[in-house]
């Protein structure tokens, strides 16, 4: 085992200029990632304090009883994304109606006899699940005596959209990390090729050549991403007196990004080495 | 096993070789070499010598003819059988071929690591070995920073470490003088007297000589008469 680590930082020693580069190009990587999820929070954050009315309002049914409409709000609540739900009669619509068109009160007169607004919940959702409503509206349609339901769908797929051009510019990076590290794992192994045959004329294994370099990838992953949430770190703290506080990644999102660089690594050491480690 | 022990340890069926395309180097070789022997493989330069050898640790894949050597027919071994076939033998090379980041013990000591030996074994064999060949000064050394005939030491220390079956040693005295070179011959049939066959290619004639050891001579690729 120590033999194994004192090769690996040996083989990372001699892969010179190239290990260099590719910890490089990971730690920027990291720190592109660290952004984009920053931002994405960001956006959840903002979205959550911005937001003045409940982003899913659940119309009932004309002429439930009160026990039936309490029944709803119950099983409403119980759903794991709601947090919070306000019921809103016919009479508090017409209300909330009547302030909107203060200005064009003649629209509305006669409707206190016979009110066509429906009784409804306005529905407050939990912040993480922001951007994923319609797994709430499946849920919410199931409910017996629910007839409509509305949502902000465009704040909504805002959201989506955020984070999908996140995820897609987080993989693509990703992928251009797997492919540094393959380069530079099948640049050292080229310029050791002689050293590789001597270690197989000497009775090596494949494996047994093929870990360290395994764990070269690894170490320069993690050494990386690393190294680029330090890096990224420190900006931010530097930049703090200009923009004012500027929030961190929580620490699972820190431990996360930096064991993708890890697993990037591995992957960047496990392809290219088949081929290039034969007899 | 009983059979295996009646078996020689080098047999070479009808072998050709050619690097490129008619041009052969050997031809039709024939040659058997007993468990236990020790065996001068001699023969003016381009001979043949080091492709002989090189057939024998599946450096090479003959273009035809059949060997075997220690009990593995090497026309028919798999790849993830020959670590294992390597590890019997011990390898002089000609060009030393020596780990450039490595010191003088951890190139030795390599040999053995490969085999996942434990490591006090490890320290214990590579101490002796470095003392028998002369290079305990010299053992934190790397090897651009040793003589040619330190580095020739290295190598034989490194083939016999494992106390290997055989040793194939090719030109395993080119950069020595001629008392060290006796010396390692001595050491050689040292190792022989403790049943370890031995295969060194030479042209150090006097060498030869001073040892009466059995002979094979090759030239322009053909084993003469013995
Ligand atoms: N890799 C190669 N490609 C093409 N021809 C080669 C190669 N290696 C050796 N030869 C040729 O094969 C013949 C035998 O070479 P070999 O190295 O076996 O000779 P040798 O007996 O070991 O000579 P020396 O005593 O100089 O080491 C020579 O004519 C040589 O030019
Ligand atoms: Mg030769």
């Amino acid at each position: 085992m120590a033999y194994i680590w004192s090769e690996t930082f040996s083989n990372i020693r001699h892969s010179g200029l190239i290990g260099i580069l590719s910890v490089i190009v990971i730690a920027l990587t990291a720190m592109v990632v660290s952004v984009l999820l920053m931002v994405a929070n960001y956006i959840h954050a903002e979205l959550n304090i911005v937001k003045q009315s409940p982003l899913i309002v659940a119309f009932l049914q004309e002429g439930l009883d009160d026990d039936t409409r309490q029944d709803i709000g119950e099983k409403i609540k119980a759903l794991p994304q709601v947090y919070s739900t306000l019921y809103v009669s016919k009479k508090d619509a017409l209300e909330k109606t009547r302030e909107m068109f203060s200005d064009q009160e003649e629209i509305l007169e006669g409707l206190e006899d016979f009110n066509p607004l429906p009784e409804s919940y306005e529905i407050e959702l939990k912040a993480e699940y922001i951007g994923s409503e319609r797994i709430l509206v499946s849920n919410l349609k199931a409910i017996p005596g629910i007839e409509d339901i509305q949502y902000a769908q465009e704040t909504s797929r805002f959201v989506r959209n955020i984070e999908l051009v996140t995820l897609f510019i987080g993989i693509i990076l990703g992928l251009a990390s797997v492919v540094i590290i393959c380069f530079s794992i099948i640049v050292t192994t080229y310029i050791r090729r002689d050293e590789i045959v001597i270690m197989r004329l000497v009775g090596a294994t494949g494996l047994f050549i093929r870990i360290p370099l395994l764990l070269q990838g690894i170490v320069q992953g993690l050494l990386g991403s690393g190294i680029g949430m330090a890096c990224l770190y420190g900006i931010l703290y530097l930049l703090a007196p200009r923009f004012g506080h500027i929030n961190f990644l929580p620490p699972i999102y820190i431990a996360a990004v930096v064991i993708a660089g890890g697993l990037i690594g591995f992957i960047g050491g496990a392809l290219p080495l088949r081929r290039f480690i034969k007899a | 096993m009983e059979n295996l022990q009646e078996n020689p340890m080098i047999q070479m069926f009808g072998v050709s070789m050619q690097y490129k395309r008619d041009v052969e180097v050997l031809h039709n070789i024939n040659m058997d070499v007993e468990k236990g022997e020790f065996v001068f493989l001699v023969g003016p330069s381009g001979a043949g010598k080091s492709t002989v050898l090189k057939l024998l640790y599946r450096g090479l894949v003959p273009s035809s003819g059949s060997i075997v050597v220690a009990g593995y027919n090497l026309s028919k071994i798999r790849n993830s059988k020959l670590p294992h076939f390597r590890r019997r033998l011990g390898v002089v090379f000609q060009d030393f071929k020596l780990l450039p980041h490595k010191t003088v013990e951890q190139n030795v000591a390599f040999s053995m690591r490969v085999t996942g030996a434990r490591r006090s074994q490890i320290k214990k064999n590579v101490e002796r070995c470095l003392n028998w060949t002369g290079l305990k000064h010299r053992k934190n050394a790397l090897p651009e920073d040793i003589s040619g005939g330190e580095q020739q030491r290295t190598s034989i220390a490194r083939a016999i470490v494992n106390d290997p079956t055989l040793i194939l040693a090719d030109e395993p005295t080119g950069n020595l003088d001629p008392r060290l070179s006796l010396e390692i011959m001595h050491l050689f049939e040292r190792l022989n007297t403790r049943g370890t066959t031995v295969l060194v290619a030479t042209h150090d004639i006097n060498l030869v000589e001073q040892m009466e050891k059995r002979v094979i001579r090759i030239e322009k690729g053909k084993i003469l008469e013995e």
